[in-house]
């Protein structure tokens, strides 16, 4: 009963009504059709409602709750009719008529004038800097522009500069409408304002913001203030372990405006070396360059690609124990607008290894099988030093130059005890040789290079011109000793002994020079022709003396095995490229030509080997999209190799007397051929993906090494030879994944891979056909679910399958698996434990014994301090203390087998500590989201 | 002599084509105004996509921060264009893409593709909108009633393809602040993409922290718009029917957690 009193005192309070009315045309007292009534709430000037007038200028606005609202009248040249209507239960329903001015009379009645400063500006872009106009804090941008000589705002915010109104104001050359205070909580502050340019829109100054509708448009450009970074981060890393092992860290990075000045060091006898990649990148302590080319594409380009201490993934191969300390500085700066670039990196760093590498090498000989065994203790150490620089200029809007400078100094020293054993037949029963041999060497390197790029571009678009020189120079000295004695047997009965005691000097100088012209020519918006030419000059000189031992110690000169040769070759590059691109098909297709003179001069005896080749170089190219995430490539690639120096005519060297190499004058270029397909398709809302992956190439008239192997010493002569068959190669790879919404949300992926490849060459002298096959299928399983775990599961399956023509019989197949379990939970209390497993398993062959091995490590860590800035970690790795180095290897007629030492079993206590103290002006921004209404 | 005279045939015919130019301009017509009750409006949508990857990429990581400043510094445009129709006859309105095969501006091409050639139906009388979407893979058809967007209306006014316009803004989706040029002299109520609600035609939009824009480029009345060509898109075979709400839902678990560009991703798909 009460609910109802006062439901209907309620809606009797809210009584909505119609309001009605009519619009009329002043001068001709007639009714106005299509007229426009808004009613707007009086508060906030949302619409209410809107409704037009019709053929007798009636309109009615219905349903019109109680309130304080504007009627806002608007016609085409007509002035706006706005009146206030405060409505109330009493009001009436029918408005009084509504006349409307026209424009042209309203202005006779009254005029409206604006002052027009008396200012004139030169040239075509005014520009003033906005901290010198002074604001008060949280001004905003009208409150700055009315500061600035020559601008006037009035009331409504109408912006007029030189006289004209102001048609549009961009803000970093995007359009700015004016945030309504009202809606949007984020303004443009004056205070965020760096510059105020003022340009008539057709100018260079616009076309250079990239906006250009073709209308002469007084326009103001506010630069925003970059977001400057002052202040420092960096972090620190220590830890200890068992079994002496130790590592550390250290990183700073410190950054003034456009200055930034970075250090790092590290040492550690775990494998880790410098810096992984996400480091060198965050500290900016590399070479590596992003650029975005014409069309999209992304040039990641780094220095030096010989870098030793410097790798993509900071570790070293993996053979022996190591002990690395590296450390560098980086400094770089922008100025003159960013238009300057300057980078400078320092580096050192210094390695020592020591392990064993045991190997076991099965040659499959047309006369039967030879057995060796070889045992290498090593020891290496490297120093080196690298200094390099960058200097980018941008000389004007159309050219840009690259300067790249850089020069490294390194010391090496290895130390190599091998000792072989050779025997004849699958069990090993005829003894063959017995070996040993030291190798100490000395060396030094110096090296320097430097490259000149310079880029022209041209007012047609597309057009480009570019010129790249490259020079690089190295020296390298080596001094050593070489102790080698073989024992060989008939009959199991020492037969025969040889004995090398050499000191060897060698010396090289090697330099090269390139220049090479690009240039772009656009056909159209959609195709192009590159055309380029090039030269090529490379000169080396290679001193190589070796000293027998006498009685005064090594000075009697071993003629055979001391030579001095000169290399020269010239060569000159051109090419022509076509490429078409456009919404769904791109394609290119060209040809590279190169003609290549070279000579090679004894200088002891003066001869000389001359040769000169034709290389070419096709290529083509094919891609249709069929969709932003479904595309289809097919590639050809086709490219001349000729023979290498060594393979024409080798440096005779006793280091290795069991395996010995002879020159083949005779040898002609082969030619391979390759083509790649792929196809991809990802279903992105499903969280699916496929993608298939392909390559074929074989080789026509192929260069392939002829082995004699003397199955009574041992020993192996090799020579390089022309065969009129073709070697070839093709892998095959099939990849699927998705997200599995019934289980758990994980995510699975298949893999299937097919590789092989078959290659002939000569054994004894008799043709052999090697072909191998590897099938292999993976599974792959992973949970993700943020700050609570991370969990994968990788399973793969391998056939391995190897057929040489010359030991058939010997039965080299075997199936391996490996399981790999990777496990990270994020616990509370700000711990985390981490675990992941390798196993593998590789099946016994006829060769070779069955093998499996468990590596498995974990960690714990927690994290302390507010910003969970310090970590502290225990490690364990290698727990079941398996880790052995091993690898399988198969080739030609040859199947080998290599175990080597490597780091096994330890734990760790480590601690790192990030800091970071960054001030700078942060752009208003707050966080948004996205939802529906 | 002869030549002359023909000269001056040639300028009066010129100057008489002109004329007839400037008098069937819709600003000539000052009393009875000429109000459009059907045509074909060309948008050019714009957008900023330097300054997207600024917003979505631009400070946190060193790799992002570096393709910012790369792509900056290339040649590649800063910004994408697209065409669209918006066919309309009374209150019934079709927006629909002009395909063109020119290449596409590569960067961020994935993140804006999707829902980025949107068809889309208006019935304004019934207040209900069909629209055709591709989101990668999949296609939807959002079947559903118009948005309902609460405009604010100023007496800021700015010229567009020759039409006086004024200015609203609006928040869309909780956050998205809009701006919108309507003109009263096409009275239906529509707008490109699933903007209406305005008094007249929407003939520009912009988001401006979103860094996307709208604008007409041209407004023309021949070849008339028959109101009968104006009907739903169809969808293809496998074409999900939907509602608004639904669309966000899967979008939002699906993307939800890929960050910022999951983000623009489901605020392209919901526009």
């Amino acid at each position: 009963m009460t609910g109802c009193i006062l439901l209907g005192l309620h809606s009797f309070a809210q009584s909505p009504r119609n309001l009605s009315g009519k619009v009329i045309d002043t001068s001709s007292h007639q009714a106005l059709k299509n007229a426009t009534v808004l009613l707007l709430n009086a508060k906030d000037s949302i619409m209410d409602q809107f409704t037009r007038t019709d053929q007798q200028g009636a309109y009615q606005l219905k349903n019109v709750d109680t309130g304080n609202y504007v009627l806002l009248v608007t016609y085409p040249e007509f002035a706006d009719y706005v009146e206030k209507l405060h409505i109330t239960n009493d009001s009436k329903t029918t408005l009084s008529d509504i006349t409307l001015v026209e424009k042209a009379h309203l202005l006779e009645d009254v005029i409206v004038r604006q002052k027009i400063a008396a200012i004139r500006f030169k040239g075509d872009t005014t520009e003033f800097n906005a901290d010198s106009f002074r604001t008060q804090p949280n001004a905003n941008v009208e409150d700055l522009l009315k500061k600035l000589p020559g601008i006037q705002v009035d009331k409504d915010g109408k912006i007029t500069a030189q006289g004209q109104t102001v048609e549009k104001v961009l803000v970093d050359g995007e359009e700015f409408f004016g945030d309504d205070p009202t809606l949007v909580t984020k303004n443009l502050r004056a205070d965020m304002i760096d510059k105020v340019q003022l340009f008539d829109k057709t100018s260079e100054q616009a076309a250079l913001t990239g906006i250009d509708d073709g209308q002469k448009q007084k326009t103001i450009n506010l630069k925003l203030k970059e977001d400057k970074k002052n202040g420092y981060f960096g972090k620190l890393s220590a830890g200890v372990g068992t079994d002496q092992f130790y590592t550390g860290q250290g990183m700073f990075n410190y950054f003034k405006g456009k200055k930034k000045l970075a250090a790092y060091g590290t040492f550690a006898n775990t494998g880790k070396m410098g810096l992984g990649f996400q480091d060198q990148m965050k500290y900016g302590l590399t070479g590596n360059n992003i650029e975005m080319m014409d069309g999209g594409g992304i040039m990641i380009s780094g220095s030096g690609g010989d870098d030793a201490l410097s790798s993509w993934n900071g570790n070293y191969n993996g053979h022996g124990i190591p002990v690395i300390n590296s450390g560098g500085v980086h400094y770089d700066t922008k100025w003159n607008d960013d238009k300057d670039f300057l980078n400078l990196n320092y580096k050192v760093g210094g390695m020592s290894v020591k392990g064993t590498d045991a190997t076991d090498l099965q040659s499959n000989l047309p006369t039967g099988v030879l057995l060796t065994h070889t045992n290498d203790d090593f020891r290496k150490s490297l120093f080196r030093q690298k200094l390099d620089a960058a200097y980018d200029l941008k000389i004007d809007s159309m050219a840009t130059l690259k300067l790249n400078a850089g020069g490294s100094l390194s010391n090496n020293s290895t130390d190599d005890y091998y000792s072989t054993s050779s025997d004849r037949g699958v069990d090993r029963d005829t003894m063959v040789n017995r070996g040993n041999r030291t190798i100490h060497n000395n060396g030094k390197d110096k090296a320097f290079n430097f490259n000149a790029f310079y880029a022209q571009k041209f007012h047609k678009k597309g057009r480009a011109l570019t010129v790249n020189l490259n020079e690089y120079n190295k020296n390298s000295d080596v001094d050593g000793y070489l102790y080698s004695k073989y024992d060989y047997y008939t009959d199991n009965a020492l037969s025969d002994s040889t004995l090398t005691d050499q000191f060897k000097t060698s010396t090289s100088k090697t330099n090269t020079l390139d220049v090479k012209a690009t240039y772009t020519e656009p056909l159209s918006t959609k195709s192009s022709v590159v055309v380029n030419y090039g030269i090529n000059k490379a000169t080396s000189n290679s001193d190589l003396k070796s000293y027998n031992k006498g009685a005064e110690g090594y000075t009697q000169l071993d003629k055979t095995y001391s030579n001095h040769y000169k290399f020269d070759q010239f060569a000159h590059v051109a090419g022509a490229a076509y490429s078409l691109k456009d919404n769904k098909v791109q394609v290119s297709a060209g040809t590279n030509i190169s003609a290549v003179d070279y000579t090679q001069t004894d200088e002891y005896t003066g001869d000389e080997l001359n040769r000169d080749f034709i290389n070419w170089n096709p290529s083509a190219s094919f891609m249709y999209k069929f969709s932003t995430t479904r595309n289809l490539r097919v590639g050809y690639y086709g490219n001349t190799t000729q023979p290498t120096i060594s393979q024409l005519q080798p440096v005779q060297n006793n280091t290795d007397i069991q395996n010995v190499y002879i020159g083949n004058p005779d040898l002609k270029p082969s030619f391979r051929s390759s083509i790649n397909g792929s196809y991809s398709d990802s279903k992105v809302l499903n969280q699916r993906y496929l993608g298939l992956y392909g390559n074929y190439s074989v080789v026509a008239n192929p260069i392939v090494s002829n082995v004699t192997t003397d199955l009574d010493s041992g020993k192996s002569v090799y020579q390089y030879q022309n065969l009129h068959k073709n070697t070839s190669n093709y892998y095959l790879d099939l990849y699927y994944s998705r997200k599995m919404k019934k289980m758990w949300d994980m995510s699975m992926g298949i893999d299937l891979g097919l590789n092989g490849n078959k290659y002939i060459n000569y054994t004894n002298n008799e043709l052999n056909t090697t072909t191998s096959n590897n099938y292999s299928v993976g599974l792959y399983l992973a949970k993700y679910k943020e700050k609570v775990l991370d969990c994968s599961f990788r399973a793969t399956l391998n056939y391995n399958s190897n057929n040489s023509t010359l030991q058939n019989q010997i039965n080299n197949n075997y199936w391996s698996y490996t399981l790999h379990p990777d496990l990270d939970f994020f616990l509370p209390a700000k711990f985390q434990v981490h675990t992941d497993l390798t196993y593998d398993y590789q099946q016994a062959t006829q060769s070779f014994d069955a093998r499996k091995q468990t590596i498995w490590n974990a960690w714990l860590g927690k994290k302390f301090l507010k910003g969970d800035n310090l970590l502290l970690k225990l490690e364990a790795y290698d727990i079941l203390d398996q880790n052995k180095g091993f690898s399988r290897s198969a080739y030609n007629n040859n199947i080998s087998q290599t175990y080597f030492t490597t780091i096994h079993r330890y734990f760790m206590i480590s601690l790192t500590w990030d800091f970071n103290k960054m001030g700078g002006t942060k752009k208003g921004a707050g966080s948004e989201t996205t939802a529906v209404r | 002599m002869f030549k002359a005279k023909k000269m001056k045939t040639i300028f009066l015919y010129i100057s008489m084509a002109l004329a007839l130019t400037v008098f069937i301009k819709p600003e000539a017509h000052s009393q009875n105004a000429l109000f459009l009750n059907q045509g074909n409006i060309t948008f050019e949508k714009t957008t900023n996509v330097l300054a997207i990857m600024k917003d979505n990429m631009g400070d946190d990581n060193v790799w992002g921060a570096k393709m910012v400043e790369a792509y900056e510094k290339s040649n590649n445009p800063h910004s994408a264009t697209q065409q669209f129709n918006l066919a309309f006859n009374g209150n019934k309105t079709l927006y629909t893409p002009i395909e063109t095969d020119a290449p596409k501006n590569p960067m961020m091409d994935f993140m804006l593709s999707a829902g980025g050639n949107n068809q889309v139906y208006t019935n304004l009388d019934s207040s209900t909108s069909v629209a055709f979407k591709n989101i990668y893979d999949e296609s939807f058809l959002v079947t559903d009633t118009l948005r309902n967007i609460r405009w604010k209306i100023t007496d800021e006014t700015r010229t567009i393809a020759g039409f006086q316009c004024r200015r609203a803004n609006a928040i869309v989706m909780d956050s998205i602040y809009v701006v919108a040029f309507y003109t009263d002299l096409i009275p239906s109520s529509g707008g490109p993409e699933s903007f209406t609600g305005l008094p007249g035609m929407i003939l520009g939009l912009a988001l401006p922290h979103k860094h996307m824009t709208w604008f007409a480029t041209k407004v023309s009345v021949s070849p008339p718009v028959s109101s009968a060509s104006l009907v739903p898109p169809a969808g293809k075979r496998k074409t999900q029917v939907i509602t608004r709400k639904a669309l966000y839902e899967k979008m939002q678990g699906r993307l939800g957690d890929w960050g910022k560009n999951g983000q623009l991703i489901i605020q392209n798909g919901m526009l």
